[in-house]
């Protein structure tokens, strides 16, 4: 059965588990019968799924890894034959899409199982509107509406693990990217989660038209969309890359237009794995159910972006693909926005008091870390890093699921007592760090495994992170140091000062949430969360400490020779195109440096925070640092940035210009009380100089854009008739 | 003079924007549907001009009234007229539901000018 | 030569009627115009030898769209002119419909069209010839013996099989029955739901 031409032929049935289940979750909704048994539908969808993606990658390990990525197995059905050839859907089974599929299915597994136990709250959270009593039919719909969303998700991250060519990669990631939508506003009637969903929505768009741009272009240049073709022609191969680099440099400059397509598909990714500039959607994802947190906005759909990029490596790197280490245009500007996303993101997560928020920018500023190795053609580390980090960042997802859905019991327990809802401004936040504290002794599994995955996630030896973070930054130093590419080494830098960052918010928010006194009634009531839901964290924490074991290098003192050799390395190095990764041996110099980076930044956390918790909880000592932590507090006031620049210009055309003031001022008026007096007396002084100033002219700019523009969409059909074919003739115009 | 295929296709052309022109540019709204049924018919004028000159042939045997026998090439598709005749029957379904949807509008608005519709203003 | 005539005749109407539809002032003369315009089109269908469309296009057209116009001008009450009857675009959309004229036509010359040239077989077919070339009795072709078959020349030229050429409605309809019978099937469901919509939109 583990043969791989065997089993492979069953591979289709993998993203078709879980749509099964997805369809017959739906049924169960419209039939009335919704509730618990969906949740078991859902996880038997998954569940079946993981298994056979285990059988999978079992065969794909008995195949040798180099004929298995220059021939992959595929099979595929066309789907829209046209003209010439067709267009296909099929599945691709080369190491890359084995290990990444293998990794889906058990993480969301272990998701699925979570979940059937964290939203249990379902069923009693909603009333009748009308007698006021719980609405359990109601309740019982929305929990199995929810394992019908994870359904659909999981078979969009399946599928797109398994596409056999861009245009369904494109299909399953568009699929992904709903299901994105409707799981981050699940609790669509609270209002930030509604806003969430349209940011992430709107905001991964960005990406998706420039991915969809990359396909037109590479289908115009190559003239098919299949990753692998049987003789050679797919986009992966040597002669559609001979193509793309034969198209030459963009005049006037020395960047190669096959750079270009790549960095459309890149543009994408951007979106997606939430890299800066368009990163800004991932924090407020959180607003979703926290098994959504952990299953998306984590483990799986980001790491969609890097996979895409890993997926697509050989054209990223097409101008030299004899050498598959050499950094090529397109990849000098991946490299750069990879590691300014790790150090920038990871900057932030200092400053952050909610615990999925920080979680959420250490997430974004991993991606980064896949991101940059993979634009200085650490191909091997990225993946390994994908990888490892999903188990763990699931773990500590999972986990901070688990301290919230038990502060939040421990609240209604003590709700009475409870301070904070008299003063009516600051309704308890289960969320908030600075309300926990103490937990370590209430939630012993909780904190053991929260520990694992911190341990993983900062880098200190031994653990999974460990090995795949520092296979990086050697990578990095190797090439920065030791062949002076001037963007390793930068890449090198920040991701060591990254890890230092790791460690530090990571510990800090150890020692915040778990040590000390609790701060709260709520977290001194606070249980251990049910056992569906330390199950599924105690199994991630056996991935999270040993994981990395598989990517031990070979030379690695003591352990290396005694682990045989480094498999992970000996399955992912080769590429379609037939080129080699070559390991690097092992230097001590970065290892050592990187795991220094690590335990000063554990120390400095455990100075600052983990002395006096109780202290650093009610105050962060961290405040000290002023007008820099209010900066890394709001996040380097990007999304101020964003609504003052694009989304105002973008709404306000028709609106006036009261409109725009009352936004403006409200918003800042809730950030000053959200934040303390400081910023109040700061926003007194920006809205008096700044955004009068900004206003006037705003509204001004906006008055005539909006005659402009009002114009055109002035509602009469025939109008818009004959736009639509001035256009025609524009794009006649264009074209010839 | 024999008649050419881009004949055919020229008058197809000007019926298409003489319809496109009513259709951007009358004000009653039964006026506007007259144009896209001509625009319509243009598509159609095309289908079947196409099927009468590029549409593949087969060589079949002739006889003619004089009982001589002959080869001639055949038109050996009917693709070309099939296509126009799903267009037509579109075409009786659009007038129908379109001139359904201005009377239900006539009765709610009492005016079938477009110019008033304007509930899709931004 | 005569059929040179016969078009330029046709398309002078269809395209002057066309015309006439959209510039008259009154709805009703437009609705008359348009019937001649259909009517045009009928005849250059006629011209080219589908006459099976060119009765279906009097039929439908003429006959059913037109009357349905004719119904709804009545029914709106708008059966007499007003003072302005185009809006105040058109000089753009005029240029637009130029422009895009212009661009079809260029598109048109300059298309390599692969012209076949087959002639159109007769309306109702036949024209019968045996192996050999002999005209067979009609009824005799009719009987089931006698089908279609394509291979009937040999590369020298001589008749090898009987045949009966088939008529252009014959062969629509078998057309419409068998390769595009799920296009077929799939209209008249249009078609129908066109029907229940159009009751229930314009139902008091």
């Amino acid at each position: 059965m583990s043969d791989l031409n065997t089993i492979g032929q069953f591979a289709w049935l993998i993203p078709t588990f879980t749509a099964v289940a997805f369809v017959l979750i739906l049924l169960q909704i419209w039939s009335g019968r919704g509730g618990r048994s969906s949740a078991y539908t859902a996880i038997a969808g998954i569940g079946a799924s993981a298994v056979l993606s285990l059988l999978v990658f079992v065969g794909v390990l008995r195949e040798d890894p180099e004929h298995l990525a220059t021939e992959p197995f595929m099979r595929s059905w066309p789907w829209a034959p046209m003209g010439t050839g067709s267009l296909d859907f099929g599945i691709l089974i080369d190491p890359l899409a084995a290990v990444t599929v293998a990794m889906v299915g058990i993480v969301c597994t272990m998701i699925f199982i979570y979940a059937s136990a964290y939203m249990e709250g379902e069923f009693t959270a909603y009333r009748d509107l009308r007698s006021g009593e719980v609405d359990h039919a109601l309740g019982a719909a929305r929990y199995a509406r929810f394992f019908a969303y994870v359904s659909l998700f999981a078979t969009g991250m399946l599928g797109f693990v398994l596409s056999s060519n861009l245009l369904q990669s494109l299909v399953f990631w568009e699929i992904m990217g709903l299901c994105s939508f409707l799981l981050i506003g699940f609790w669509y009637y609270k209002p930030q989660a509604a806003d969430a969903a349209k940011k992430a929505f709107l905001t991964t768009r960005i990406g998706d038209l420039f991915f969809f741009s990359g396909i037109m272009a590479i289908w115009a240049v190559v003239g098919t969309v299949d990753f692998v073709g049987a003789d050679g022609g797919g986009i992966l191969q040597g002669g559609a890359l001979e193509r793309l680099s034969a198209l030459g440099d963009v005049p006037g400059t020395v960047f190669p237009w096959a750079g270009v397509i790549a960095l459309l598909i890149f543009g994408g990714a951007v979106g997606k794995s939430a890299q800066f500039p368009l990163h800004v959607w991932l924090p407020d994802a959180m607003e979703g159910p926290t098994p959504v947190s952990a299953m998306i906005h984590a483990a799986t759909m980001v790491s969609a972006g890097v996979f895409l990029i890993a997926r697509m490596y050989p054209v990223f790197s097409s101008a030299t693909p004899a050498t598959p280490g050499e950094i090529t245009g397109g990849m000098f500007i991946v490299a750069g926005i990879g590691a300014f996303t790790a150090l920038f993101a990871a900057t932030i997560a200092v400053a952050q008091y909610d615990i999925k928020r920080v979680l959420a920018f250490s997430t974004i500023s991993q991606l980064g870390y896949m991101v940059m190795a993979l634009g200085i053609g650490a191909y091997v580390a990225a993946v390994f890093h994908l990888i490892t980090h999903a188990f763990f960042k699931a773990l500590l997802f999972l986990g901070s699921g688990s301290v919230i859905h038990g502060v939040e019991h421990g609240s209604h327990h003590g709700h009475d007592s409870h301070g904070h809802d008299q003063h009516g401004h600051d309704p308890f936040d289960p969320q908030d760090m600075r309300n926990m504290g103490g937990l370590g002794s209430r939630m012993p599994v909780t904190y053991v495994t929260f520990l694992a995955g911190t341990l993983a996630l900062t880098g200190i030896p031994v653990f999974a992170g460990f090995w795949s973070k520092d296979e990086i930054l050697a990578e990095a130093f190797h090439k920065g140091v030791g062949l002076h590419i001037s963007i390793a080494l930068f890449v090198w830098l920040a991701g060591t000062a990254a890890a230092f960052l790791t460690a530090f918010y990571m510990s800090r928010q150890v020692f915040m949430v778990f040590s000390g006194q609790p701060s709260t009634k709520a977290a001194e009531h606070a249980p251990e969360s049910a056992p569906a839901m330390i199950y599924p964290l105690a199994f991630l924490s056996i991935f999270a400490v040993g994981l990395g074991l598989v990517g031990v290098p070979s030379d690695f003192p003591w352990l290396g020779e005694r682990l045989g050799g480094n498999p992970f390395h000996h399955l992912l190095g080769y590429l379609p195109t037939g080129a080699h990764f070559e390991g690097l041996t092992f230097d001590a110099l970065p290892a050592a440096i990187s795991i220094g980076a690590a335990v000063g930044g554990w120390a400095l956390g455990y100075m600052l925070y983990g002395k006096d918790a109780s202290a650093a909880r009610a105050r962060d000592p961290l405040q000290a640092l002023g007008g820099i932590w209010l900066t890394l507090n709001r996040k380097y006031f990007v999304d101020e940035i964003y609504d003052a620049t694009f989304i105002k210009a973008a709404t306000s055309f028709a609106s006036l210009n009261a409109l725009f003031d009352s936004r403006v001022v409200d918003g800042a008026v809730n950030g000053a009380a959200w934040s303390g007096g400081l910023l109040s007396r700061i926003n007194g002084w920006v809205d008096a100089t700044i955004v009068d100033g900004t206003v006037n002219l705003v509204g001004y700019l906006n008055t005539e854009g909006a005659r402009l523009l009002s114009l055109l969409q002035n509602g009469r059909i025939q109008s818009y008739l004959v736009v639509v074919f001035f256009g025609l003739l524009a794009l006649a115009y264009i074209v010839s | 003079m024999v008649i050419q295929l881009w004949w055919y296709l020229l008058v197809a052309i000007g019926l298409f924007t003489i319809g496109l022109f009513g259709a951007m540019t009358r004000r009653n709204a039964v006026n506007v549907l007259m144009g896209i049924e001509l625009m319509l018919n243009a598509v159609n004028l095309n289908a079947v001009a196409f099927w009468r000159y590029v549409s593949p042939t087969r060589t079949l045997a002739t006889v003619d009234a004089a009982g001589e026998t002959g080869v001639g090439e055949f038109i050996a598709s009917m693709d070309g007229q099939v296509f126009a005749l799903m267009i037509i029957a579109l075409a009786a379904a659009e007038a129908a539901v379109g001139l359904a949807l201005i009377i239900a509008i006539y009765r709610k608005r009492k005016t079938v000018r477009l110019e008033d519709f304007t509930l899709m203003k931004g | 030569m005569t059929e040179a005539a016969v078009f330029f005749f046709l398309a002078s109407v269809t395209l002057g009627s066309a015309f006439a539809v959209v510039l008259s002032r009154t709805v009703l003369v437009s609705a008359l115009w348009l019937i001649l315009s259909f009517i045009g089109v009928a005849g250059m269908y006629a011209l080219m030898g589908a006459s099976f469309l060119a009765v279906t296009q009097v039929l439908i057209y003429v006959g059913a769209i037109s009357v349905l116009l004719l119904f709804a001008i009545m029914l709106t009450h708008d059966v007499m002119g007003e003072q302005r009857p185009m809006n105040r675009q058109w000089p753009i959309a005029s240029m637009v419909t130029f422009g895009l004229f212009v661009v079809l036509g260029i598109v048109m010359f300059r298309a390599d069209w692969p012209l076949t040239g087959g002639e159109v077989p007769p309306a109702l077919g036949g024209v019968i010839a045996d192996a050999s070339g002999v005209a067979i009795p009609r009824a005799e072709a009719e009987a089931p013996a006698f089908s279609i078959a394509d291979d009937i020349v040999a590369d020298d030229g001589q008749v090898t099989a009987a045949v009966r050429i088939p008529g252009t409605v014959a062969s629509l309809g078998r057309s419409l029955m068998t390769e595009h019978l799920l296009a077929f099937e799939v209209i008249s469901i249009v078609l129908l739901v066109a029907l229940i919509g159009a009751i229930v939109i314009a139902r008091d």
